[in-house]
């Protein structure tokens, strides 16, 4: 939790980053936000070194699964529906408030699907200060790019002017 | 013999002698122990235990028993003429922890049975024995076991049985992570409930995640007219950056502290200049 407000991670993460996206942007030259959105938690995940949970699921889902939509499970519309009885729902109770909740949460934070609510409090406030760091790195290295790109087109029209 | 049981019990911190009184003890401990409470109310009642009178009675005579059985365990595990301070001083530790949670099983157990707690000495000579498995179990975990357990202390109306106390430990750190993290997410104050202290959580992790998305569309877009190729020292000019401005900073500081004046800082405000 407090290692995530140090600024040696934040260097650490932002030069990491910077690194991968020169990399991606030598290998690739077309690099959607997508993709970028993915190396960003990866590197992330990286700069945890493994300590906390959604790190690793991060790091252990496989690159494309976002494009694997998970579809919920729909009810087959057969004709036999109309001839079983009816389930009576309206009489069961919801989950309680807390819980429904915490169900909410666990979809949000990666990894951490089943995982009781005590470990997910400690998870959530692990994920939620990086997700911060992450925030104000990439931040940083946007108005990084902002200032080198304020310099070079300044020498391109000049250039171009010449010509 | 019962003279000298009178004298150890008048003189129980700090148990220096208890090597001569281990036989007395061993032989009380296994006669009846209904006389043996029986004997120690009298000396109880007029000796030095502090607590009001209402429950002097209970809990001398249980943490008496307790005591007993407790210095008994004690001296069969360690030597004890070898640490005689520390296992007194244990000891005590260990009377007030027994006297608190068995004034509290006492009062749980009047308020289960919803009668007033009776006074005459037969009936805290029953309740002594029918309870005294149940105490002796856990007053035994906490001995046995004092590095590995959490040492609960049972407050004043609340149940001590283990279900209860383990709920309780879980409980408290279920509300530990929460303060934890009422610190981290803004907009929550302490009088929330769990209920709305999620919803702000939910709420606040899925707005740092639109966050982190929107840049990184933003961080896109800025590097598409990023030339990268040439930017090979890029990581160096990066770093270097950051840096500067620590050192800047670091300076700054020094230089608050020893006052030597704005000429050095004119000097890193000027290199960083055509930058």
């Amino acid at each position: 939790m407090n290692r995530w407000r140090t600024k040696r991670e934040h260097q650490i993460y932002s030069s990491k980053l910077f690194q991968a996206l020169c990399r991606s942007r030598r290998t690739s030259s077309s690099t959607s936000a997508k993709e970028l959105h993915q190396t960003a938690d990866r590197v992330l995940a990286i700069t945890a070194k493994g300590t906390s949970r959604w790190s690793r699921a991060i790091l252990a889902a496989p690159l494309t699964a976002g494009t694997n939509m998970k579809k919920h499970k729909k009810a087959k519309v057969t004709v036999h529906t109309r001839l079983r009885k009816p389930v009576v729902n309206r009489e069961k109770k919801k989950l309680p408030v807390v819980e429904r909740k915490l169900k909410a949460l666990r979809r949000l934070v990666p990894g951490c699907r089943k995982l009781s609510c005590n470990n997910l409090l400690e998870e959530t406030s692990d994920y939620i200060a990086a997700l911060e760091m992450q925030a104000r790195a990439m931040t940083a290295i946007t108005e990084f790019l902002g200032r080198g790109e304020a310099q070079a087109p300044t020498d391109r029209q000049g250039s171009i002017g010449n010509m | 013999m019962a003279d000298f049981s009178a004298q150890s019990y008048r003189q129980p911190f700090p148990f220096l002698d208890i090597d001569p009184t281990m036989e007395s003890l061993t032989q009380f401990a296994e006669l009846n122990p209904q006389s043996f409470i029986l004997d120690n109310s009298a000396f109880n009642f007029q000796t030095f235990f502090p607590l009001s009178v209402n429950d002097s009675l209970f809990s001398n005579q249980a943490s008496q028993g307790e005591t007993m059985s407790g210095f008994i365990h004690n001296s069969n595990q360690s030597s004890v003429s070898a640490q005689p301070i520390f296992s007194a001083k244990t000891e005590v530790e260990e009377i007030s922890n027994k006297r608190k949670a068995l004034d509290i099983l006492e009062s749980s157990s009047g308020n289960s049975s919803s009668s007033s707690p009776p006074v005459s000495e037969t009936g805290i000579k029953r309740r002594n024995n029918s309870g005294r498995g149940k105490r002796a179990k856990s007053n035994e975990k906490e001995m046995e076991k004092p590095k590995e357990v959490v040492h609960v202390r049972a407050r004043r109306g609340q149940a001590t049985d283990s279900h209860s106390l383990a709920e309780r430990v879980r409980r408290g750190k279920i509300n530990e992570r929460l303060r934890c993290l009422q610190d981290i997410v803004p907009g929550c104050y302490k009088t929330m409930g769990m209920a709305l202290m999620l919803d702000e959580i939910i709420n606040y992790v899925q707005s740092l995640q639109n966050q982190v998305e929107f840049l990184s569309m933003k961080l896109t877009a800025a590097s598409t007219y990023y030339d990268f190729n040439s930017e090979s020292d890029a990581m160096e000019r990066m770093q270097r950056e950051k840096a500067e401005e620590a050192k800047e900073l670091e300076r700054l500081m020094r230089e608050g502290y020893v006052g030597i004046g704005g000429v050095a800082c004119f000097h890193s405000s000027s290199t960083y200049g055509p930058l």
